[in-house]
């Protein structure tokens, strides 16, 4: 770089441009996807009359999204990161406990969901397993207080919350209202991506220190991507709770969270494209084995994850990565 | 019986618990110490020794005395097979310390249900007639003599770690491994042959702590594995990451503290444990009795 700089030192020097912004191939690709999940979803119900499929669908697909916003572009996994759905979910029926009614009860399980998520900001002074069972060990706490018999005049405990008759049931509303969440989620994938907060994401990823010194600011930067990441974990969670209308405390069990890191990884985390054909195979694959083979459902996904963590670390958009020679969209 | 009496109970139990504590992490940190990978698997293998411990009384009338050696060569060789299969490729893999601990949680997950569809899920207890029976009092409580059976048997494993790690050629090559990987391979430490054996003696002591685990828990199901890891995590880091024999003080810390817990607010002792765990990995992530571990 310096030897070539000599040679030539009249030519000025090239203007180097981070590549942010969208240009015109990535809103073209950005309206194929919203066109393509648009399809999908209005469409799909109509041929195959299963709704409940196609929401569970779109809400994983929402939180696979979200954290590839802290594990995909930051490079921080969080093992516990549906907490946030579960106390979006949660949180509804403690509002209404508390007094709350109709949307302000879904605004109050966002925000104690999301506040919950600042609670848990200094976490990221740890390194990376560290920082996963950190937050396993917050998945567990929450679980273990809202299961609490103490806390039963809020949560009602081990026997689960009921929202019937205490909010509309609304199965239309609460599948349009989820869907529209899931675009605005991909359009801040792609946002996200090709800005320059995506860019110092990635800087991040790369390594703490050097973006330090590139002047990133990195408590803001990656605090911004915890929250959003958690954000929409919980609208994902509220809505799921809507839907449902009654959940035990069970909802914050692990394995919620191990199915999103798995679909995750499957499609190639960092990536737009992957979490969403990850999801869309394995979250089918699992609601189909869930339905025919529920004690295989973990077997599969235990041995899923080992093959990739063994193999294909990258994921799908990795194998295509290598197959196409070029960066995957 | 009052209130102080009952204190004196939770005390005695918090420790004959604690020495259990103890030996059930005591894997877990040899694990992570010698091969910087956390074995989220840990609690399953101490649910599956369980299961074996259960199977065997209940089939064969074989005393649960007699599995706990007998598990120690099985669960051995289990962690062979297991280190050759996993550990190479994940140390060349891009990122060692998070691809293991989503691989072993993917081992976690297959150990968890393969049991399940074996054992089923409903939890089952192990008699106190598969090893001793009994009781003896204690500050008018009944403590079960298995309990303090229990204890000893984690005592003498204890000081076989200690004898491991202190005294023989492999148990030296270990603790060199855990303070400096490059130095002890420039001095000539036999890593793959040092690494494997603390690996599957991670395994073998996991599958053993299986026996005393329906005793002290009081019953087994298949995804209580999971809920074991994290326990036994939490007396690592209340000890220090990477020296064994520091989950000695973390296994009675976290047994007594657990104890007086459960005898003072029952309904609120497991997030308690959990809140613990968490506010220690903030403050002291290399754990209590640890060094700094932090980045950033």
């Amino acid at each position: 770089m310096a030897h070539s700089a000599r040679s030539d030192e009249k030519a000025a020097p090239p203007r180097l441009r981070p590549p942010v912004g969208l240009g015109r191939a990535q809103l073209r690709n950005m309206g194929i996807y919203l066109a393509l999940m648009l399809a999908l979803f209005l469409a799909g119900p109509v041929a195959y009359p299963n709704q409940f499929f196609f929401f569970y669908l779109m809400d994983f697909l929402i939180l696979t999204l979200g954290l590839n916003f802290i594990y995909g572009f930051t490079g921080y996994l969080p093992f516990g990161y549906t907490v946030f759905w579960g106390l979006g979910a949660y949180g509804i029926y403690i509002g209404l406990q508390l007094g709350l009614h109709g949307a302000l009860a879904f605004i109050f399980a966002i925000a104690i969901s999301t506040a919950l998520a600042a609670v848990l900001l200094p976490l990221f002074r740890l390194r990376s397993h560290y920082f996963a069972i950190a937050t396993l060990a917050a998945l567990m706490a929450v679980y273990y207080l809202v299961e609490s018999s103490a806390l039963e005049r809020w949560t009602n405990g081990d026997k689960g919350a009921s929202l019937a008759g205490r909010i509309p049931y609304d199965p239309m509303l609460t599948y349009y209202i989820t869907l529209a969440i899931l675009l605005i989620s991909l359009v801040l994938t792609f946002y996200v991506k090709y800005s320059r907060f995506g860019l110092a994401l990635r800087a991040i990823r790369g390594s703490v220190l050097s973006a330090e010194m590139d002047g990133i600011n990195i408590t803001i930067t990656r605090g911004l991507a915890w929250l959003l990441s958690a954000l929409i974990a919980s609208l994902a969670g509220a809505m799921y709770g809507w839907y449902v209308m009654f959940y035990y405390p069970d909802i914050f069990n692990v394995t919620y969270s191990v199915y999103v890191i798995t679909y995750l990884i499957f499609g190639g985390a960092g990536t737009v494209l992957g979490p969403i054909v990850g999801t869309l195979i394995l979250s089918s694959l699992y609601q189909f084995l869930d339905v025919y083979y529920t004690s295989y459902v973990n077997l599969t996904f235990g041995v899923i994850l080992i093959l990739l963590m063994l193999f294909m670390s990258k994921g799908l958009m990795g194998v295509l990565y290598r197959y196409l020679r070029r960066l995957p969209p | 019986m009052g209130y102080a009496t009952l204190l004196y109970y939770a005390l005695a139990v918090g420790v004959l618990e604690g020495l259990y504590f103890a030996f059930m992490a005591l894997g877990l940190n040899i694990v992570f110490g010698v091969v910087r990978m956390i074995n989220v698997a840990h609690g399953d293998l101490v649910m599956l020794g369980a299961y074996v411990a259960f199977m065997l009384f209940v089939d064969f009338r074989v005393n649960a005395l007699y599995t706990f050696v007998l598990l120690f060569p099985v669960f051995f060789g289990l962690g062979i097979a297991i280190y050759y299969i996993l550990v190479p490729r994940l140390e060349k893999s891009s990122d060692p310390e998070i691809n293991s601990f989503i691989a072993f949680f993917g081992l976690s997950l297959f150990i968890e249900s393969a049991a399940t569809i074996a054992f089923g899920v409903s939890p089952t207890s192990l008699p106190a007639s598969a090893t001793v029976r009994g009781a003896r009092s204690l500050a008018g409580y009944g403590v079960p003599n298995v309990l303090m059976v229990g204890a000893a048997a984690s005592v003498v494993i204890l000081a076989l770690i200690f004898y491991y790690l202190e005294f023989t050629g492999l148990g030296r090559a270990a603790r060199a491994l855990m303070q400096n990987k490059e130095q002890a391979m420039a001095l000539g430490v036999n890593v793959r042959l040092a690494t494997l054996f603390a690996f599957a003696l991670g395994f073998a002591l996991a599958g053993m702590a299986g026996v005393f685990e329906p005793y002290v828990f009081g019953y087994i199901y298949p995804s209580y594995g999971g809920f074991l890891t994290v326990l036994a995590f939490t007396v690592v880091i209340i000890g220090a990451l990477g020296n064994p024999l520091s989950s000695i003080i973390g296994g009675l810390v976290f047994g007594v503290v657990y104890q007086i817990l459960s005898v003072y607010i029952p309904s609120l002792a497991y997030a308690i444990s959990f809140l613990l765990l968490l506010v220690i990995i903030v403050v002291k992530p290399g754990g209590v009795l640890g060094g700094a571990q932090r980045e950033v």
